[in-house]
């Protein structure tokens, strides 16, 4: 769902101010790109999904052992992200902890106590490409809210504000810009690129694509859709159910109880996340896992480019 | 239960010497403050530095790591290349801001009241100095 | 010889199978590794002020088929190469060592505050760096570990490329800011700057030096630090690596690089590589007969911290 045009316009002073009323936060991008006075976080993940959280408390007294679950606290928050970022929420972690029955309640908690709102883009940046997995820069799809600066102020569509109706310099304005992401925009993937990729599992290419690769982390520690987490018991008398990230680039990962370990070799892994995010996720929930924002690029150690290894893979297929 | 705080240092001390020391420091009746957990290793040269870190980790104030003496090492020469380690630790972590947190000695088996003075020494160093700076951001398991 | 020349007659000769260097990056100011296996690709090899990454790590990470392989090296990069070899990770002989004399690498980090720089608008010249036009010293510009390298051209070498501008800058004691605060605020950095890290592991996988099969910081059994990043794990972690890395750490600074918040961390390794310096007269990656400092001692060893 793109703008639609109908929205308001009013100051930034006063959109600032709304945003203010309660506890607000910025993701990154934002708060590089617009100034807000809001504290950050690198991605929406870092409010749904913390990257240690515990899930239950547990001690041993009166010869039994007593569990305590530690639910979140639902505090209302508003966070203010890229369109890339929400998209991330909506069509992958919503999938996710959402998605199938049951439910994560931790998740579920947050979810419900969040107000998305969406800051739409004026550019590309050299690491975006949110066009090329079904994303779009002024995409309102899955926020609550939709704010855009113009040169004479903000652009809001949604609900809470009152303003202006857009004047006819600020429409100019917002097709020009319309049409220059249109020019500039990279172009979506091939259509098939999800089968293609998961037909070339087996092929020699993926030694030389995964050669590079640090098989660090940092990537999906970054990445606003990556989600897989790990569950230890801290304590043992006494403690608690821990929550963390983990990554699918470590080597013990998939390592099983029997030390068996199916992706033991780097090059595995790295299949593994190509294929997860462009193969195995849109086969099986209709969008990407990736939204194209770019953080893997622009922080890669090594500038290992996903989107160069979904394009050789994709071109060896063609 | 709110009494005052105390420091809990771990000693690592080694069985040929420190441990004996301490030993006789316990069966001469010497008093020292009660403030450490002792854990008996095989010879100094065997604590691995992630021992002293894992101890500080897990809450410890202060971390005592006691041998036998330079030159009289029940394996020769553990305490030689335990110096050596110890070294880069202690300045690494004095570097970090963490002097005196961790501390070495050499006790020997016949060293009952030298025992009792290092202890001494090192639980009020460790008192001065207040609770492990690691403590911060506890979480749910962590003991009170 | 250039390096161009010296990387294809290597590989027209069949010296090698593969020389190990830099390729243009898929952004402004940064390279890639690359394993050039093809004369005709040695078009593509660059050497910039860009080119921090230690290639020396992927030496263990080689494809099958390599047995021989020509490495590109920086001064730091062919002490880890010794460094390697000298623990018996890799055979002298099949390691072909081009040494590279190295101007010090740019902390890209610096250059953000031009909007929408170019690369060509970027030049090295002597000890300057002109930035769109303007000059400023070279050394405001240079990562941290390379503003203190004492060995800006490799010590062991099998071939030395020519035309290399190695500026004379002087070593710059980079600790020395930090060393002069008092103990309280020096903790309060340190305290700040272990708690920002997210524990993604690229410092530690970036370090040609770092290659255990299982790291300690993924031991189960026993475990000394769980995986979540608060300050206390991130202390043993960063602290525990920088034991092991003592009398080891060749001072490249790949760890800083790598890191994705830009957290300090190289400032630890450099600390210990110091104490190693002073006290026990050894530097990694230097001498490829000099023992290793922790499986020797001396019995006059510092003793004054000891009670």
């Amino acid at each position: 769902m793109r703008l639609s045009g109908n929205g308001v316009v009013v100051t930034r002073e006063a959109f600032l101010e709304w945003l203010s009323r309660g506890k607000t936060f910025v993701t990154e991008t934002v708060a590089r790109r617009f100034h807000p006075p809001f504290p950050s976080v690198p991605t929406p993940k870092a409010v749904l999904l913390p990257q240690h959280e515990a899930l239950y408390r547990f001690f041993w007294a009166r010869r039994t052992w007593n569990v305590h679950p530690l639910p979140p606290e639902g505090t209302p928050i508003l966070l203010l992200a890229a369109p890339c970022e929400v998209k991330a929420v909506t069509d992958v972690l919503d999938a996710v902890f959402l998605g199938n029955a049951p439910q994560d309640p931790y998740y579920a908690t947050r979810r419900k106590n969040l107000i998305l709102g969406a800051l739409g883009c004026t550019f590309f940046e050299a690491t975006c490409f949110c066009t090329r997995v079904g994303g779009h820069p002024l995409s309102r799809e899955g926020a609550d809210f939709f704010a855009l600066p113009l040169s004479s102020g903000m652009y809001f569509e949604g609900e809470g504000v009152s303003g202006r109706p857009l004047a006819s310099s600020e429409k100019e304005e917002l097709e020009a810009l319309v049409a220059d992401l249109e020019k500039t925009a990279p172009p979506p993937f091939p259509e098939k690129t999800p089968e293609y990729l998961y037909e070339a599992f087996g092929r020699d290419i993926w030694e030389d694509i995964a050669w590079g690769c640090l098989n660090c982390g940092a990537c999906t520690f970054l990445c606003p859709t990556c989600f897989c987490f790990d569950l230890a018991l801290e304590g043992r008398l006494r403690g608690a159910m821990i929550r963390t990230w983990d990554s699918c680039m470590f080597p013990k990962f998939t390592l099983h109880a029997s030390s068996h370990n199916p992706r033991s070799h780097p090059m595995q892994r790295v299949r593994q996340r190509i294929l997860h995010k462009f193969s195995y996720h849109p086969l099986r929930k209709g969008v990407f896992g990736c939204v194209g924002c770019g953080r893997c690029v622009a922080l890669c150690p090594v500038n290992w480019d996903i989107r160069e290894a979904v394009e050789r893979v994709v071109s060896c297929a063609l | 239960m709110n009494s005052p705080w105390e420091p809990k240092i771990v000693a690592f001390l080694c069985h040929w010497c420190s441990y004996a020391g301490a030993d006789l420091a316990g069966v001469s009746r010497i008093q020292y403050p009660p403030n450490i957990r002792v854990v008996r290793v095989p010879c100094s040269g065997s604590v691995d530095p992630l021992y002293i870190l894992k101890a500080l980790r897990e809450g410890a104030d202060g971390v005592l790591v006691s041998g036998c003496h330079p030159g009289d090492c029940h394996y020769l020469s553990g305490n030689y290349f335990a110096r050596r380690k110890f070294l880069v630790l202690h300045e690494l972590l004095a570097f970090l801001g963490l002097r005196d947190r961790v501390h070495f000695s050499w006790v020997s088996a016949s060293e009952g009241q030298r025992f009792a003075d290092v202890v001494k020494a090192v639980t009020e160093a460790v008192r001065s100095l207040g609770p492990n700076p690691l403590r911060e951001g506890e979480s749910t398991c962590d003991a009170p | 010889m250039t390096l161009h020349d010296a990387a294809r007659k290597l590989l027209e000769e069949h010296k090698v199978q593969g020389v190990l260097g830099y390729r243009k990056g898929s952004l402004p100011f940064r390279t890639r590794p690359y394993l050039f296996r093809d004369p005709c690709e040695i078009e593509e090899l660059v050497f910039t002020p860009f080119c921090g990454l230690n290639l020396a790590r992927y030496l263990l990470f080689l494809p099958q088929g390599i047995e021989r392989v020509a490495i590109v090296a920086k001064g730091c990069d062919g002490r880890a190469c010794v460094a390697l070899v000298r623990e018996n990770r890799l055979r002298r002989e099949n390691l072909l060592i081009l040494g590279v004399p190295c101007p010090g690498m740019v902390d890209t980090r610096k250059l953000a505050e031009w909007e929408g720089l170019k690369e060509h608008e970027v030049t090295l010249r002597g000890g300057e760096i002109v930035v769109r036009g303007v000059a400023y010293p070279l050394a405001s510009f240079l990562d941290a570990s390379c503003r203190r390298c004492r060995y800006r051209s490799p010590l062991v070498y099998d071939i030395l490329v020519e035309g290399g501008e190695v500026p004379s800058l002087p070593q710059e004691d980079t600790l020395r800011e930090l060393r002069s605060l008092p103990e309280e605020k020096r903790w309060e950095f340190f305290r700040k700057e272990l708690s920002r890290c997210i524990r993604c592991y690229a410092c530690r996988n970036a370090c040609p030096m770092c290659y255990c099969k299982e790291c300690f910081a993924e031991s189960h059994k026993p475990s000394f630090l769980h995986p979540s990043p608060t300050l206390r794990d991130n202390f043993v972690f960063h602290i525990g690596r920088a034991m092991h890395l003592a009398g080891r750490c060749v001072e490249c600074g790949a760890c800083e690089r790598a890191c994705p918040l830009g957290i300090p961390i190289a400032t630890m390794f450099l600390a210990v590589s110091d104490t190693v310096r002073e006290h026990f007269a050894f530097e990694a990656g230097v001498d490829v007969t000099a023992p290793a400092p922790f499986v020797t001692y001396r019995e006059d060893d510092p003793n004054a911290f000891i009670r």
